[in-house]
């Protein structure tokens, strides 16, 4: 197993490093902002929102920026790792090895799993440089584990994709998440949104958002949303680790279904 | 034919003595490694007692050591494993799922227990009785219990930092050299004096207003982790993977806190932090780890 994924590391490893470097550059980028940034007064308060507590909001705005680079990143990177042997001489030879189709099935998923928590580790670390330069107390802990397991989400759903269709798989699954985020957004911005959000704007929910990220005004935010969504939210991290072994099991059977047909 | 009996005959008795030297090596490179694990800690421990003792009006220098020192077993057993050239091959940090759910039940049942037991103790120390101390209910309370299983995952993420350290590196070298029963003593030990710094300047369990403070602390809280580290071992025997140990820790530090806010008043908490400490953590670790131990022990035996 472990021979499975350094082997798909390696065969990525353009794509790696390109994605490292590119994260970052992003980052130093971010670090040197956030550092000039500190020449705005710390008591900057939220536009239009005195009531808001004072923060930093550009340390915040830009722990997002890099927290968003990072989680799509990792989605481009989990995408080259599912696409990395394609070469179907490669795929017969490793459903010949010990581990068969479970293994292999089995590899793809660690491998998304593995890059998931290496953003996460990467945000953690880039976080506590934040604190150390801003010398502002900063948790954005929530916010990161959120994105993990939005991705680990986004996987469960791509790998069987990938598995039915190959390459076309991926860029139907990309196509629909594009096109579902651009309806989401057009509602949003001219839709009835008071039966998700209250009475705010989507736009001051955003705006929000973006500026206020740290765990204790996100939780604010979360919590003002009423009970059964608020009950659906606490259980989403398990819901979606069910739904990731779910979606191994089905993805073990189509490719064996895949190499039924193929033989 | 000579040379070729005379070449059997000295692998018959050499066998005896590689196995001797082999067991030499091994115990040796057991002590180096746990050597140059306990430097890091302690490098990083007098760091952290530099960073609360000095840097109290600076609060995020302060916040980044702490972080930096839950991760110091990891960084030792990285640091140790390099010197020693043993690698990571081993596979420890793999999940093991196949084969090991009894592993993985038990690193959330057991806890769990544990908590419940601490809270269950807690209120007859206190004669407090057991009832539901939030507003809402019990709807509240299985929202708040939910909001802190939901934690559990980004806390294992963070005690990963201390368990990869003493049970992918600390227990085992010692098992080497000590056997199981001497493992989890002297592991348990050093565990619970790397936590010297938030006991001594954050009151760290039991508070800072007992007698013998924080001597009576630090042996209390090397009991308590003798044993809980018994339980945490052991789930890490079954599975052949430090990720049972890994959430058995996340529950823990996620869960015992909640459950006590939940079912006790936050007045009644702050004002017996000692008794608290010694019911809600003391006395679950004892009740729950010697019965692991005696498992341990026994699988022990059994290799």
């Amino acid at each position: 197993m472990i021979g499975i994924l350094r082997k798909d590391f390696y065969l990525v490893r353009t794509q790696l490093w390109i994605f490292l470097g590119t994260v970052f550059l992003f980052t130093v980028g971010m670090t040197l902002s956030i550092k000039t940034g500190m020449a705005f007064p710390s008591d900057f308060q939220i536009p239009d929102d005195p009531s808001a507590p004072s923060q930093n909001w550009f340390a915040n705005f830009c722990t997002a920026l890099v927290a968003f680079m990072v989680f799509l990143g990792c989605e481009a990177l989990k995408g080259n790792l599912l696409l990395a042997d394609q070469n179907k001489r490669s795929r017969h030879y490793l459903m010949a090895t010990p581990l068969s189709i479970k293994g292999c099935v089995a590899a793809k998923y660690y491998e998304c799993a593995i890059v998931s928590l290496f953003g996460f580790l990467y945000l953690t670390i880039f976080e506590l440089v934040t604190v150390a330069l801003t010398r502002q107390l900063a948790d954005h802990s929530l916010m990161f584990t959120c994105l993990v397991f939005l991705g680990l989400f986004l996987s469960a759903l791509a790998i069987p994709f990938y598995v039915l269709l190959g390459r076309n798989g991926m860029h139907v699954k990309t196509a629909l998440i594009l096109l579902l985020l651009f309806l989401a957004l057009l509602y949003g911005l001219f839709g009835d949104i008071s039966p998700f959000l209250g009475k705010e704007t989507f736009a001051d929910r955003m705006q929000k958002a973006v500026f206020s990220t740290d765990n204790e005004t996100f939780l604010s935010w979360i919590l003002g949303v009423d009970y059964p969504k608020l009950l659906l939210l606490t259980l989403a991290p398990h819901l979606i680790l069910l739904l990731y072994y779910v979606s191994y099991r089905i993805t073990c059977m189509l490719y064996r279904r895949g190499v039924e047909l193929g033989e | 034919m000579s040379n070729h009996s005379f070449q059997n005959t000295d692998k018959i008795n050499i066998s005896g003595v590689n196995d001797k030297e082999n067991e030499k090596t091994y115990k040796t490179a057991a002590l180096k490694a746990i050597g140059i694990f306990l430097i890091v800690i302690l490098l990083f421990d007098l760091l952290e007692c530099y960073a609360s003792a000095r840097l109290v009006n600076q609060e995020a220098a302060a916040y980044v050591i702490y972080h930096v020192f839950l991760f110091s077993p990891l960084i030792g057993c990285v640091v140790a494993r390099l010197v020693t050239r043993e690698g990571f091959r081993d596979g420890i940090l793999w999940p093991r799922f196949s084969g090991n759910a009894k592993a993985y039940v038990l690193a959330i049942v057991l806890p769990l227990l544990a908590g419940l037991l601490g809270v269950a103790t807690c209120a007859m120390a206190l004669h407090a009785g057991l009832t539901l101390k939030l507003e809402g209910g019990l709807r509240m309370a299985c929202l708040s219990l939910l909001l802190l299983f939901a934690q559990v995952y980004y806390v294992a993420f963070i005690t990963a930092g201390e368990e990869l350290g003493w049970r992918a590196l600390l227990y085992d070298k010692l098992e080497i050299l000590l056997g199981t029963n001497g493992s989890v003593i002297v592991g348990g030990i050093i565990w619970g004096l790397w936590h010297f710094p938030a006991l001594y300047y954050d009151g760290l369990n039991f508070g800072k207003d007992y007698p013998g403070f924080p001597f009576v602390g630090i042996l209390l809280m090397c009991i308590s982790t003798i044993f809980m580290g018994a339980a945490l071992q052991l789930v890490r025997k079954m599975s052949g993977s430090v990720i049972p140990a890994c959430i058995f820790h996340g529950v823990v530090d996620s869960v015992y806190g909640g459950l006590l806010s939940l079912f006790l008043d936050a007045e009644l908490v702050r004002g017996h932090r000692f008794i608290i400490g010694i019911c809600g953590l003391l006395v679950p670790a004892v009740i729950i780890g010697l019965p692991c131990w005696i498992l341990l022990a026994r699988r022990g035996k059994k290799c």
